[in-house]
């Protein structure tokens, strides 16, 4: 007797949020009077509100546009992530929006996707092998060039400045990089240090501390990511040099922005995930609509100051 | 007769789930109608493949009472190194032995510390998981290697006669390690020591030397399902398998093995992976946010429990 | 809260009644045609008991007879099937442990089920603790237990933790515990197992005690001699069904122990003709630990060397290591004269020996598995065929022995935990006798069993001898051991005391061997 019990217990509650979902599946369903377009969209980590912007730009531009959108959330796990993708390919959507864990594994989930036939848009990352009818990314170099510019601006000619990086090989904060460097030379800074520090905010605290040591006449500092950019920012007011050094961030999270507010940051490069999952979904609809499509799709950066 | 039926039912405990998973399958047909097609069918098998390969080594595990929180790292440093081995030397098979080698040997020490230093298997496997996981950092510095030759990715990426080579790893495995449960003298005494371990320790029997074997077994299936984890994805991860060791836990619990030890088989496990599988891919159908899929999981696991301790009870 | 101190304090307001006063009263407890059925076992078929106010009523029967489920159903652990539980006149329903201690029955149960690391007062008063606003009242709470404890001539302090005390002591604890819930039914289940002679006795004063008070105790037990000594009426269990009862005094052991097994035991402790040969086993100079001092004896072939001493004298530990079992000895063992190493029973068989554990239930068997897969676990070499153990092969060995060793199951696939203690027994045996072993340690074969299947033990461990095995054998009842040994072998404190041939048994001198604390 306890056993039927037990067993119903479970049924109904697989059954009932099975149904719940699949009875409203279907009444969206017969709402819609236009070719219902389905696109989906592997996220690489829901739990990181970067991406939770850029899947919000994805849904709201989706919505805006009578298209059904599925986000599925990889959680970190590029097998999940891999997984994902399948059973897009299995629902047949019509265009996949893919943020990956990395280029490397995100490869391979696309082509998976290529092998079906199904369109591939990468949002951010980038991914290493694989057809992809466009990248939709921050303009890295722009951004950085923007740094360069605003530092510039604020430094007499010819102070010294240094640049802490990303882990070597990593090509898009690179360009960041690049950007800063060309538009800081050109405008007159002198950039005397280049270190990475891993994209982690206690390297970056401790590579600036040494750079400190090593040239005690810094004025400024670009950091590629916001999380060194922070570490800096502790290191300069432990030295007791807050507000001598104009240090600049690249992302745009919250710290950052917060930080910037109180003057801490002299300013950052922020991205717009949110604009990024928006131009996703309308690259995705350009090229179904047989309008030309760039490879790589720049999302504009903006350059945050108090 | 009243004594055959719970006989089979104290080894087989997986009446229940497969009920359960058999109700599932057809709701989830009506409901999607693309569910219960042989791609998709063929994608839930896959995508449930690594988890079930590890949970029949747990399946072992939980037979004897204890439990392995280290599988999920172990199939991240098995996996790295592997693919260390591959880019460094580009020889597949030394790859392939160094993945089942580093795996088998985090199998020994869980074994050897439970058995003979006395150290609860939770301890020990959670101690063995942290420095599993450490090691994969540390090995890689946190950057994936990947882009590996066919050959090795074989076990995970290829397949024969249309047919993906997981899935047969996953049949042939289960049928191997099912008659090796039920049949030799090796599965008997796994459920022996989990029922009873002095009993059986004073018949005659080494129980700790076969303690440090069943935990090396659990090892050498998980370096199994790292090959098969690391040719899927065509890249090693140090983060690869967090988490997986909950994962086959659900599955094995969901399955019907009693965590207290004696009871169960993998005949269960693989229907309890199947039901996780089944939830995810379903769900994943349906546009449900995976938290929800979570919740689900979650609960089923709550119930299939609260079901196994009340078929205990039904004896009085 | 103050309803919890009043009923402890009823209890001790009673005042004596006579005699002449319970022997005229209304039953205090009548079962009527109680049934109960469990899988693939019809427990009890209509059997129906009754006791007078104060009365000590003894209920025995073989094992397997139903005594023990009788009084679970009474105690509320199982629920009977049919038939009615009336008490003092009304109809009861008895659903659960606690409605029957509400109702004035209280169990003692052989393990006690006291908390080792509180105090004797705490466990006298758990669930009931005297309150002061929130906390508990410890004053009171001593108080009363210590009056509590006094009613049982019991000296104990109580605050005194209960792992700190003998077993007769904490015997004592588990009765107070009872008593003090102001119960008219005292069950005692087996009470006198781990007891001396001396505590027996102690424990029937008691008992006689609790009489004057009008608290009827209901007790299980397979001593002859005892049930004589203490009990006025006793009900004969068999095979589930109500045999009769009777007052004491119509009764001889003769005439009961008919009535138990349904024949006549000609001989409770047959000694088997056995041809002694040479010497097949022998052990010098073992110590283990601060267990066993110095120890060496021999035994040959077709011998049974019984190891006699009291509870506690480190016999188990003496056999246990010798059998591997435990770590820590020193000295040394030969098997037919060579000099042999045993650090694990895996050795210890692989060199011929078997060993069947006191311990029933955590040693003896694995209670989850079936008769044919215990066995089977013991003789795994014989079954297994190209590393694949043969279920024919299994099956076949498993019929063999329980035919062999006369056991009551439904087949060799019943689980071994549903089997009576005795059955079990004989499967603990049995699996070892396939073995062919040279040399075979029982420790406390007998305990815990009823006569009929004792002696059909004993009787198959004299064959065992006969057949050429030496037997070594550890017994706590002196009549049995001095029944079946060749030669008895005295253990104290650790160490040799003694040792009889069996022309010289005198139970005088090997008791006196048994308590002398050199």
């Amino acid at each position: 007797m306890k056993k039927i019990v037990m067993v119903s217990m479970i049924l109904t509650l697989i059954s009932g949020l099975v149904f719940a979902k699949g009875w409203g599946n279907k009444s969206s369903k017969t709402k819609k009077n236009s070719s219902s377009l389905v696109f989906g969209y592997a996220v690489q980590d829901l739990g990181n509100q970067y991406w939770v912007k850029a899947a919000d730009g994805v849904k709201a531009q989706c919505k805006a546009k009578g298209i059904t959108c599925m986000v599925m959330n990889a959680n970190t796990d590029p097998a999940t992530e891999l997984s994902n993708v399948e059973n897009m390919i299995e629902k047949k959507v019509n265009a996949i929006l893919l943020s990956p864990w990395d280029s490397d594994s995100g490869a391979t989930a696309v082509k998976a996707a290529n092998k079906a036939g199904i369109p591939v848009f990468v949002l951010d990352i980038g991914v290493t092998s694989g057809d992809y009818v466009s990248l939709i990314i921050s303009d890295n170099k722009k951004g950085g060039e923007m740094a360069g510019e605003y530092m510039a601006s604020l430094l007499p000619s010819g102070a010294e400045v240094a640049h802490i990086t990303c882990q070597l090989g990593y090509v898009q904060p690179a360009l960041r990089g690049t950007g800063f460097t060309e538009a800081a030379t050109a405008a007159g800074l002198k950039i005397v240090a280049k270190q990475p520090a891993d994209s982690q905010r206690a390297m970056g605290m401790d590579v600036m501390q040494n750079l400190l040591q090593a040239h005690p006449d810094i004025a400024g500092v670009f950091c590629e990511n916001d999380e060194m950019a922070l570490g800096a920012v502790e290191a300069v007011a432990a030295a007791g040099k807050e507000g001598k050094i104009s240090i600049i961030g690249f992302d745009g999270n919250d710290d950052a922005a917060k930080a910037v507010q109180n003057g801490r940051l002299a300013a950052d490069v922020a991205q717009q995930p949110y604009q990024m999952g928006v131009m996703g979904v309308d690259a995705a609809c350009d090229y179904l609509q047989g309008k030309p499509v760039e490879k790589t799709t720049f999302v504009p950066v903006k350059l945050i100051k108090k | 007769m009243n004594n055959k039926f719970f006989n089979i039912g104290s080894k087989v405990k997986n009446l229940g789930a497969l009920i359960v998973l058999f109700v599932m399958l057809m709701v989830l047909s009506i409901v999607s109608p693309v569910f219960l097609t042989v791609s998709n069918i063929r994608n839930v098998i896959v995508q449930v493949a690594v988890i079930a390969v590890i949970a029949e080594g747990t399946t072992f595990v939980c037979l004897t009472g204890g439990i392995d929180l280290s599988v999920g790292a172990v199939l991240g440093v098995a996996g790295v190194l592997a693919a260390g081995v591959m880019r460094n030397t580009g020889n597949t098979t030394l790859a392939v032995l160094t993945c089942l080698g580093v795996a088998v040997l985090f199998g020994i020490c869980s074994g050897v510390l439970i058995a003979y230093g006395n150290v609860a298997p939770f301890v020990s496997t959670l101690g063995l998981m942290s420095i599993a996981r450490g090691i994969a950092f540390i090995y890689t510095h946190g950057k994936p290697i990947s882009n590996f030759p066919d050959s090795f990715r074989f076990m995970g990426a290829g397949d024969i006669g249309g047919v993906p080579v997981m899935i047969y790893i996953v049949i042939v495995s289960y049928a191997i390690m099912y008659i090796v449960q039920q049949k030799t003298p090796f599965g008997r005494i796994t459920y022996a020591i989990g029922s009873n371990e002095e009993a059986t320790r004073l018949t005659g029997i080494d129980t700790k030397k076969y303690k440090v074997i069943i935990y090396t077994v659990a090892g050498f299936l998980t370096g199994i399902a790292s090959l098969m984890y690391v040719g899927r994805i065509n890249s090693g991860h140090p983060n690869s398998g967090t988490g997986y060791e909950l994962d086959a836990i659900a599955a094995v619990v969901i399955g019907g093995t009693s965590l207290s030890g004696g009871k169960g088989s993998v005949l269960g496990t693989i229907v309890g992976a199947l039901i996780m599988g089944v939830i995810k891919n379903g769900l994943n159908l349906l546009n449900v946010d995976t938290y929800y899929q979570n919740v689900v999981i979650g609960t089923v696991i709550i119930l299939a429990v609260l079901f196994d301790r009340n078929s205990k009870n039904t004896n009085k | 809260m103050q309803k919890q101190n009043a009923m402890s304090e009823q209890l001790l307001k009673r005042k004596a009644v006579s005699d002449s006063v319970i022997k005229k009263a209304r039953p205090v407890l009548e079962m009527r045609n109680i049934s109960k059925t469990f899988p693939g076992v019809k427990a009890l078929t209509k059997v129906s008991l009754t006791v007078l106010p104060g009365e000590i009523h003894s209920i025995v029967g073989e094992n397997g007879a139903g005594k023990s489920t009788l009084m679970k159903i009474l105690a509320g652990v199982y629920s009977k099937d049919s038939g009615e539980i009336v008490l003092n006149g009304k109809t009861v329903t008895i659903d659960s442990p606690q409605t029957a201690i509400d109702l004035g029955i209280g169990t003692v149960y052989q393990n006690l089920d006291l908390i080792p690391s509180l105090s004797v007062a705490e466990n006298i008063y758990m669930n009931q603790f005297p309150r002061k606003s929130l906390l508990i009242d410890r004053n009171i709470l001593h108080k009363n237990a210590e009056e509590i404890l006094k009613l049982l001539d019991c000296r104990i302090s109580p605050a005194a933790t209960v792992d700190s005390l003998s077993v007769a002591d904490q015997q004592m604890v588990a009765i107070a515990r009872v008593l003090s819930r102001n119960i008219s039914i005292l069950i005692l289940d087996e009470p006198t197992s781990s007891l001396s002679p001396v505590e027996t006795q102690k424990l029937f004063e008691n008992v006689r005690r609790l009489r004057t008070l009008g608290v009827a105790t209901l007790f299980i037990s397979h001593h002859m001699d005892e049930i004589f000594d203490i009990a006025e009426h006793v009900t004969v269990l068999c095979d589930g069904k109500l045999v009769g009862d009777w007052p004491v005094s119509e009764l001889n052991k003769n005439s009961l122990v008919k009535a138990m097994v349904g024949h006549e035991v000609r001989e409770m402790f047959p000694k088997i003709e056995s041809k002694i040969g040479g010497e097949v086993f022998r052990v010098e100079h073992i110590s283990v630990g601060k267990y066993v001092h110095d120890i060496s004896f021999n035994l040959r072939k077709g011998e049974i060397v019984g190891l006699g001493g009291l509870v506690g004298a480190g016999r188990s530990w003496l056999v246990k290591s010798l059998f591997g079992a435990v770590p820590g000895r020193s000295g040394d063992i030969f098997i037919e004269g060579k000099k042999v190493t045993i650090s694990h029973p895996r050795n210890a068989k692989k060199l011929g020996i078997g060993f069947v554990p006191e311990d029933r239930h955590n040693e003896g068997l694995i209670s989850g598995m079936s008769i044919e897969e215990n066995i089977g676990m013991c003789n795994l070499k014989s079954i297994v065929s190209h590393g694949i153990i043969v279920s024919k092969r299994e099956n076949e060995l498993a019929e063999k022995v329980v035919n062999e060793m006369d056991v009551k199951a439904s087949s060799a696939k019943q689980l071994v935990e549903n089997l009576s203690g005795g059955n079990q027994q004989k499967i603990v045996l049995g699996k070892w006798f396939e073995n062919h072993p040279r040399i075979m340690i029982f420790d406390e074969p007998t305990k815990g069993i009823d006569v009929g299947a004792k002696s059909e033990i004993l009787r198959k461990i004299g064959n065992l001898a006969a057949s050429g095995i030496g037997v070594l054998l550890i017994s706590s009842e002196l009549p049995e051991l001095m029944g079946v040994s060749d030669r008895i072998i005295v253990i104290s404190l650790g160490y040799k005391t003694g040792e009889f041939k069996r022309t010289d048994f005198d139970a005088a001198k090997i008791m006196l061997a048994a308590t002398s604390k050199e």
